[in-house]
């Protein structure tokens, strides 16, 4: 799992190779349809997809002329799982937080009431 | 009610997130920096801080030691970089993993409106809701009824190495044996 998430972040790390999935979650298409909106040659658009290709995050089809990329949804769910483990962990924490917060607060109030009482007092007796 | 954890990750190779917590600057600085306070909330229900130091000073260093229910324990350490009340810039490290990030944390106080309006030590104070208030007009300010509507609003914004995957450390939380 782990291992795997790697490959699939080191895909993803590239503004290129997003764009390309954000392409193909519209949709199918080939090396040259996906080539169109960037300025690079096919050869380098090709070796983007090896990278996606190797992380699983596409597959590409028979057809010997077209060969068309498609999107695989595994991985990217597996960065889904990661992203909300990462937000459960910090929800959960700052939960407890807010109670430690609470505390904290009582405790300043305390505080505040025994300043007052001793300043009350101080006042009586000069 | 609870205070949502926004979490955002539109920009590459970071993690951004946001939350609200009703309390003053200075005492949410505090629960985050105080060791023994530290305890008490990081992990939550989902981890024990076992060991908490921190130096809360710029080139001071910190370490928190983390617990899993399976038993298993890893840590994070890092340098502060930058330290105010405003933003504290640290790196942070997964065990003794080269890949590190980068954590930049800001902070904002913000004045909340209740249903009736302001609260009264607002109108003394002069400040109109939602105005970003300096440190000092909340801890000076000495009101319960001010507190209570001084809320402090922090922002997280884990930045990875680029173009590397971002560090391992949240594996251990994946591998969780109790989900």
């Amino acid at each position: 799992m782990a291992a795997t998430l790697d490959l699939t972040l080191s895909a993803l790390a590239d503004p290129t190779r997003r764009a390309i999935i954000a392409r193909l979650a519209k949709g199918e298409a080939s090396v040259m349809e996906l080539a169109a909106p960037f300025a690079m040659s096919q050869p380098a658009i090709s070796k983007h997809l090896k990278v996606l290709e190797h992380a699983g995050l596409i597959s590409r089809g028979r057809d010997a002329q077209r060969r068309p990329c498609r999107l695989e949804g595994a991985p990217l769910r597996d960065v889904n799982a990661w992203v909300e483990k990462f937000r459960e962990f910090w929800e959960s924490s700052f939960e407890s937080l807010d109670d430690v917060l609470d505390d904290l607060k009582k405790r300043d109030r305390k505080r505040a009431k025994r300043a007052r009482a001793t300043k009350a007092m101080k006042g009586k007796t000069s | 009610m609870k205070n949502k954890l926004i979490v955002n990750t539109d920009a590459p190779n970071e993690i951004h997130m946001t939350r609200t917590f009703d309390a003053p600057r200075h005492l949410v600085i505090e629960a985050m920096t105080k060791p023994e306070l530290i305890k008490r909330w990081l992990g939550g229900k989902r981890a024990t801080v076992t060991h908490a130091e921190c130096d809360l000073r710029v080139g001071g260093s910190y370490k928190w030691v983390f617990l899993l229910p399976d038993g298993n324990s890893f840590y994070f350490s890092g340098t502060f970089r930058e330290v105010s009340p405003e933003r504290v810039v640290h790196n942070e490290r997964f065990n003794e993993e080269p890949d590190e990030s980068l954590v930049t944390s800001t902070s904002s106080m913000r004045i909340l409106r209740n249903s009736i309006g302001l609260a009264p030590a607002f109108r003394t104070v002069r400040v109109a809701a939602g105005k970003i208030l300096p440190e000092h007009t909340a801890v000076n300010s000495g009101s319960d009824a001010f507190e209570k509507y001084v809320v402090n609003e922090r922002s997280w914004a884990f930045t990875f190495p680029t173009p590397a995957p971002p560090p391992t450390w949240v594996v251990p939380l994946l591998e969780n044996p109790n989900e």
